[in-house]
C-alpha cells in the first residue's frame, strides 16, 4: 500500500465548466488576450475568473497564461474562446507575425530567442 | 346414588330406629351412643365391640332387617311368653342375638371398608382423570408452542435479520418449563446459524466485490493518467472536448468503484499530499454526473486551509458522495449550493445545500446511522439494499478510519437536504499558497468588504490567490504587471530559479524595445546579435 505517484486532483475540464470551445475559435499559443473590464458572468468558472484576473492589468498571451495556471495549453484556448466569445477579452494576433516585416517572412529561430531572453535577464 | 357411609369413627350418627321401645323415648330419631343400646337392652352380657347401627343398604329399607327388629321386639316386649323352657329360649334367643348382631357387625365393617375403598378407588380415577387431561392440555400447547415456533418464530426471526422493521413475536409457553428452555434454545441456535452463515457469505462477497473493484480502480487510473497527458498534449478544442468526456466519464467511474472498494473494506486507493480544501471540494465535484450545478462559494480566510494528505482524498470521497446525493434529489436545473466555512472552534466545513425534496424521516435516520460511522466494521452489504446504496455506507467508514463529523440531519434553506461535513483541527494544516498555490479551478475566495474603485480595475483589485504577489499594495499597483510566480519544483530553465523582482514600466518598455532590436538585429545578421550581445 505504498503511495503511488502523485495523482491528478482537479482534471481540467472543471475549468472550461463542461462547455465546449466556439465553434470559429482558433488561437495561437502566441495570441495576445487583453480584457476588455467586464467583469465575470455567474456562470463563469474559478478559472475563467482567474484568467479575467491575470489579463485585467495587461496582456498576457496564451502560453503564458497556461503557465501561469498550470493549465494545458488547450483547455486555456478553450477558455480564452470563451471568454471571447463572451466580450471579456480580446485577441489580438501573435507577436511575432505582427513584428514581421513580410507576410511570409519567417519566425526568428530558437536558439536565436533563448540568446535574446538570457541577455534581458542579463540586464 | 346411595348416600356415603359416613366415615367409622364418627361416635354420633343419626339413625332411624323401628319398634316400640325407641319410638317411645323417640319417635323420629334418636341419637344412639354405643354404649347405650347394650346397657338399655340388657339382652346382651358382653358390651358390643362395634357401635350398633342402622346400616341401609343402597335400595334396600331398614324395616326389611327382620332379624334385629323382630327379635328386639319380641323379646322386649314379651320376655316371659309361652315358652316350654325359658332358660333355653333366653339362651338361643341370646346368642342368636349375638350371632346376629356380630354378622351386622362384620357386614357393616366390610361395608364400610368397600365403601371406603369404593371412594378411594373413585378419588383415584377422579384425580387420573385430571392428570390425564392436564397431560393433554399440556400436550397441545406444547405442539402449539412448537408450530408457532415453525410457523410464526423462526421466519420472524430470519426476517428481522434483514430489517428491524418486522417483529419477533415471543414464545406462548412462558412458564419457565424444561420444553420452553428448549424451544427458546433452538431459537436462539437458528439465529446464531443464521448470522453466523449471513457474516461468512458476506465476507466472501465482500472479497470478491473488493477484489473487482481494486483492479477496475487500477485500470482507471492508468486511463486518467493517459488521458490527461493527451488532453496536455492537445491543441485541437473540439478533440479537447471529446477527452473532457472520456475524462469525465473515467472520473465517474473511478467515483463508483472507490466507493464500492471503500464499503467492502478497502482503503481510497492512493494518498494524495497536503491538499488546498477548496482543491479537494473542487476534485470531488468533478467526479459527478451534473457537476457544472455544483456551485463552490469559499468563505475561508486567505492563508491556504489545506488538508493533511492522509485525510484529503477520504474528505474528497466523503463530499463527492455527499454532493452526489444533492444532485441526485434535485430537479436538473437546480444548483447545489456548496459553502466552505472555517467555524469558530478551528474545524473546517462543508456545507451542501440542495433544493430538492428532502428525504423522509426513515432516510434521515438511517443516513444519519450510517455516517456517524459507529458499526462501520460490521455492516453488511446485503444490508444495503438492491442494488447496495453505498454512499452513506463509504462515508461512515471513511468517517470511522480518519475522524471527520458528517451530518446530514438539516433541511437547507430551500427545503431540501443540508449535508456538512466537518474536518476537525487535527486534520487540517496550512499550505504557502505561494508556494503550492491552489489550482486554477479552485473556488474562489469571497473577496473582502473594501472601499470603491474604478470600474476598470475593479477585477484586478480582487486578488488571485496565489497568482500575484500579496505583499504588493493593491491600490498604488494598480499599473504594474501581473507578478510571474515560480513553481517550486519546477526545472524549467535557470530564470525560474531567480527571485521575482518588481517591475518597473519603464524599465520593462525599455526591455521590449531591446527585444525588438534584438529580433531586428537577428534577422539581419548574426554580427550585430553579437555585438547587442556585448
Amino acid at each position: 500500500m505504498s503511495p503511488g505517484p502523485a495523482r491528478r486532483l482537479v482534471p481540467s475540464y472543471l475549468a472550461t465548466g463542461g462547455v465546449g470551445a466556439p465553434e470559429h475559435s482558433r488561437f495561437e499559443e502566441l495570441t495576445a488576450l487583453q480584457a476588455t473590464g467586464r467583469s465575470a458572468l455567474p456562470h463563469h468558472t474559478p478559472a475563467h475568473q482567474r484568467l479575467l484576473n491575470l489579463v485585467s492589468d495587461g496582456g498576457l498571451t496564451v502560453m503564458e497564461i497556461a503557465g501561469y495556471l498550470r493549465l494545458p495549453v488547450g483547455v486555456v484556448k478553450m477558455l480564452a474562446a470563451q471568454l471571447v466569445s463572451d466580450g471579456h477579452l480580446r485577441a489580438a494576433a501573435p507577436l511575432p507575425d505582427a513584428l514581421a516585416p513580410a507576410i511570409n517572412a519567417g519566425r526568428p529561430d530558437k536558439a536565436l530567442l533563448e540568446e535574446v531572453m538570457h541577455g534581458l535577464l542579463a540586464l | 346414588m346411595p348416600s356415603l357411609p359416613l366415615p367409622p369413627d364418627c361416635p354420633v350418627r343419626p339413625r332411624t330406629v323401628l319398634g316400640a321401645r325407641t319410638s317411645r323415648t323417640n319417635p323420629v330419631r334418636t341419637w344412639d351412643f354405643g354404649k347405650r343400646a347394650a346397657s338399655q337392652g340388657g339382652r346382651t352380657d358382653a358390651p358390643l365391640p362395634y357401635p350398633r347401627r342402622q346400616v341401609g343398604l343402597p335400595g334396600v329399607g331398614v324395616p326389611s332387617r327382620p332379624i334385629s327388629a323382630g327379635d328386639r321386639r319380641s323379646h322386649s316386649e314379651d320376655p316371659l311368653s309361652v315358652t316350654p323352657n325359658p332358660e333355653a329360649a333366653v339362651a338361643v334367643l341370646g346368642a342368636a342375638t349375638v350371632v346376629g348382631t356380630v354378622a351386622v357387625v362384620a357386614l357393616a365393617k366390610s361395608r364400610a371398608a368397600l365403601s371406603r375403598r369404593c371412594a378411594e378407588l373413585s378419588a383415584q380415577t377422579a384425580e387420573q382423570s385430571q392428570a390425564l387431561a392436564a397431560l393433554q392440555a399440556r400436550e397441545a400447547a406444547q405442539f402449539e408452542e412448537l408450530r408457532h415456533l415453525v410457523s410464526s418464530r423462526l421466519p420472524a426471526a430470519a426476517l428481522h435479520l434483514i430489517s428491524d422493521h418486522h417483529p419477533v413475536p415471543g414464545a406462548l409457553l412462558d412458564d419457565g418449563s424444561d420444553y420452553a428452555a428448549q424451544i427458546q434454545a433452538a431459537h436462539d441456535l437458528f439465529v446464531e446459524s443464521l448470522v453466523e452463515e449471513r457474516g461468512r457469505i458476506d465476507a466472501a462477497a465482500r472479497a470478491a466485490l473488493r477484489g473487482a473493484c481494486t483492479a477496475i480502480q487500477a485500470q482507471s487510473f492508468r486511463l486518467q493518467t493517459l488521458v490527461d497527458d493527451l488532453q496536455r498534449d492537445c491543441r485541437d478544442p473540439e478533440v479537447l472536448q471529446e477527452y473532457f468526456r472520456i475524462d469525465q466519464l473515467n472520473e465517474r467511474v473511478l467515483r463508483l468503484v472507490q466507493k464500492a472498494a471503500i464499503v467492502s473494506g478497502s482503503w481510497p486507493g492512493l494518498v494524495r499530499p497536503d491538499t488546498h480544501l477548496p482543491d479537494v471540494v473542487a476534485g470531488a465535484t468533478s467526479r459527478l454526473h451534473g457537476f457544472e450545478r455544483v456551485q463552490v462559494h469559499t468563505k475561508l480566510p486567505a492563508g491556504g486551509v489545506g488538508v493533511v494528505g492522509r485525510a484529503a482524498e477520504p474528505v474528497a470521497v466523503a463530499c463527492a458522495e455527499l454532493m452526489a446525493n444533492a444532485l441526485e434529489s434535485s430537479r436538473g436545473d437546480l444548483a447545489v449550493e456548496v459553502t466552505l466555512l472555517q467555524t469558530d472552534n478551528g474545524s473546517v466545513c462543508v456545507q451542501i445545500d440542495d433544493a430538492g425534496k428532502g428525504m423522509t424521516r426513515e432516510a434521515v435516520a438511517r443516513g444519519t446511522r450510517l455516517v456517524a460511522g459507529d458499526n462501520a466494521g460490521n455492516l453488511l452489504i446485503t444490508e444495503l439494499g438492491d442494488p447496495p446504496a453505498l454512499g452513506f455506507a463509504a462515508i461512515g467508514q471513511l468517517v470511522a478510519d480518519h475522524g471527520f463529523h458528517v451530518s446530514v440531519d438539516q433541511v437547507s434553506p430551500y427545503g431540501g437536504v443540508r449535508a456538512v461535513l466537518a474536518v476537525p483541527k487535527h486534520l487540517l494544516t496550512t499550505i504557502d499558497e505561494t508556494a503550492e498555490p491552489p489550482s486554477a479551478m479552485a473556488a474562489m475566495p469571497t473577496p473582502a468588504p473594501r472601499t470603491p474603485i474604478p470600474p476598470v480595475t475593479a477585477v484586478s483589485a480582487e486578488p488571485a490567490e496565489g497568482l500575484r504577489d500579496v505583499s504588493a499594495p493593491s491600490a498604488g499597483d494598480a499599473h504594474t504587471l501581473p507578478q510571474r510566480r515560480r513553481r517550486s519544483g519546477s526545472s524549467r530553465g535557470r530564470s525560474l530559479t531567480r527571485a521575482p523582482r518588481p517591475v518597473d514600466p519603464e524599465e520593462a518598455g525599455t526591455a521590449w524595445g531591446d527585444f525588438e532590436q534584438a529580433v531586428a538585429a537577428g534577422r539581419d545578421g548574426t554580427e550585430s546579435e553579437n555585438k547587442d550581445k556585448s
